[in-house]
């Protein structure tokens, strides 16, 4: 019979189709799937351990008590921000299944959040105590944002906000600035991979003078990857200064502590980066103005050393001047004087010399006279000095000779003529 | 990098007005720095009177090699 043929037919309705013990799980677990879609589960995790192959498995209980064991797939665990703490209240989003080998009913999770923060502020300490023991976050490290960029990048998604912000307050404040984009995926799978490459592009193309990485505002989950310490390091990492522009105001990110400069916002990353064109061109004036009047006082310096140093030494040079003219002439007068004064002395002694020569004894004595002398040695030049008898010494040209005073006559009258010549012999 | 970025121009000139404050720089050493002043801030006159600002896109091609786009259609002015 076709009834009974059919009844034969459906599994587990004789013995000759009995189940296996597999096959009536399966059915159970797609039984449980298809009836249960999936739903958001309250409750707080008691017991937690991560499997061998990497499967996080813990248990979900309420307050009074009814649990129900959970699991989430090596595969997804990336997905989590951290792994969850007994003890923390969380909403679990994922399918009821059953695991076929052992019948064991368990919650498979998809997402995993926390009702408070917990989960996401450990997450958030663990990576700042990491960067922190690697001392990334030194504010020593942060570098000087340039004040002039020629070429800003800036690392954000290429469609998002906060895009269009950054570069139209640049445009609005600066028209000579180039701004290039460096398109990177800012939230959802891959987000901080796709940060790092960026990252990893901007420092290898070098032509931007600093970067500003962020995005607008969104979810925790959706600026999450701001908290990622890979995107830390590459921050960390960057060889151009960065400065980071995440969401609002009153988002803090890892990266906001990793980057060079914290803005609040894009549109306030663009701001500080670039200066007003016109500010710039005040700059250049002023310091145009301040060369010049450098240059001038200088100048100024320098003219009025010249100036002494002219009037040094024109006052110097006159003095040497005169001095040496008054020397020259002095010369020239003292050699004249000289030549005069030798002439004359020259003259003076050849007259000398002639008076000498006329007045000398041995010329007197060579034209016939002789010299007497007294015996006593004086010579004699009064007939009152001897008397008859007295020897005298009578010297002549060529020699003396004795002689013997045979009678004394004076000539009166003479006396006076002979006392001025009593020096001389006579 | 290739020729002095216009940060690098401004420091230098910053660095150069203050040489000339100083009395103690002689009159060819000024005058030498002055003309180098100059020649800088008309590089940086020029790059601002320029402002010839583009927005790229930053592209990576097939071989690596990073190249820059011009973005179309992000019209802000």
């Amino acid at each position: 019979m076709p009834a009974k043929q059919a009844a034969e037919a459906v599994p587990g309705s004789s013995q000759e189709h009995a189940l296996t013990v597999s096959a009536l799980n399966a059915a159970i677990r797609d039984t449980v799937e298809g009836f249960l879609p999936p739903v958001w589960l309250a409750g707080e995790v008691s017991s937690f351990k991560v499997h061998q192959g990497g499967h996080w498995y813990f248990t979900l209980k309420d307050v009074d008590g009814s649990s129900l064991d959970c699991v989430i797939w090596s595969s997804q665990t990336a997905a989590f921000p951290a792994q969850p703490e007994i003890g923390m209240r969380v909403f679990a989003f994922g399918q009821l299944s059953v695991w076929v080998k052992t019948n064991r009913v368990q919650f498979k999770v998809r997402k995993l959040e926390d009702q408070g923060e917990g989960i996401w502020r450990k997450a958030f300490e663990k990576t700042r105590a990491a960067l922190e023991r690697d001392g990334l976050l030194d504010p020593a490290r942060k570098r000087a944002i340039p004040r002039f960029p020629r070429t800003v990048g800036v690392i954000t998604s290429a469609s998002g906000a906060a895009v269009h912000d950054i570069v139209s307050v640049i445009r609005r404040r600066n028209r000579a600035i180039h701004v290039v984009i460096i398109p990177a995926a800012v939230q959802g799978d891959g987000a901080a991979e796709s940060l790092v490459a960026a990252l990893a592009r901007a420092a290898r193309w070098r032509e931007a003078d600093v970067l500003i990485v962020g995005r607008g505002g969104g979810s925790r989950e959706d600026l999450w990857c701001f908290n990622d310490e890979r995107v830390a390091r590459a921050l960390a990492a960057s060889p151009i200064p960065t400065v980071s522009a995440v969401g609002h105001e009153s988002d803090v990110t890892i990266a906001d502590f990793v980057a060079d400069l914290r803005a609040p916002t894009p549109s306030a990353a663009a701001e500080l980066v670039a200066p007003l064109l016109d500010d710039l061109a005040r700059e250049l004036a002023r310091l145009h103005r301040s060369l010049i009047q450098g240059l001038e006082r200088r100048a100024s310096d320098g003219r009025k050393r010249l100036a002494r140093a002219v009037t040094g030494l024109v006052g110097r040079g006159a003095l040497m001047i005169e001095r040496r003219r008054a020397r020259v002439e002095r010369s020239g007068d003292l050699r004249q004087r000289v030549a005069r004064l030798i002439q004359r002395r020259r003259d003076r002694v050849a007259s000398l010399s002639a008076t000498l020569n006329a007045l000398s004894p041995l010329a007197v004595l060579g034209r016939g006279y002789a010299a007497a002398f007294l015996a006593a040695g004086g010579p004699l030049v009064s007939v009152g000095q001897v008397s008859v008898g007295a020897a005298l010494r009578l010297v002549v040209r060529d020699g003396d000779l004795d002689a013997t005073v045979g009678a004394v006559r004076a000539q009166p009258g003479r006396e006076h003529a002979t006392v001025p010549r009593s020096g001389a012999p006579a | 990098m290739k020729q002095a970025t216009f940060e690098q121009q401004v420091t230098r000139l910053e660095k150069i007005a203050e040489s000339l404050e100083r009395a103690d720089v002689p009159l060819d050493e000024a005058m030498k720095l002055f003309e180098e002043g100059i020649v800088l801030l008309r590089a940086a006159q020029a790059t601002l009177a320029d402002a010839d600002g583009r927005v790229k896109e930053l592209v990576e091609r097939a071989d690596g090699a990073l190249d820059t786009v011009e973005r179309g259609g992000n019209a802000d002015d």
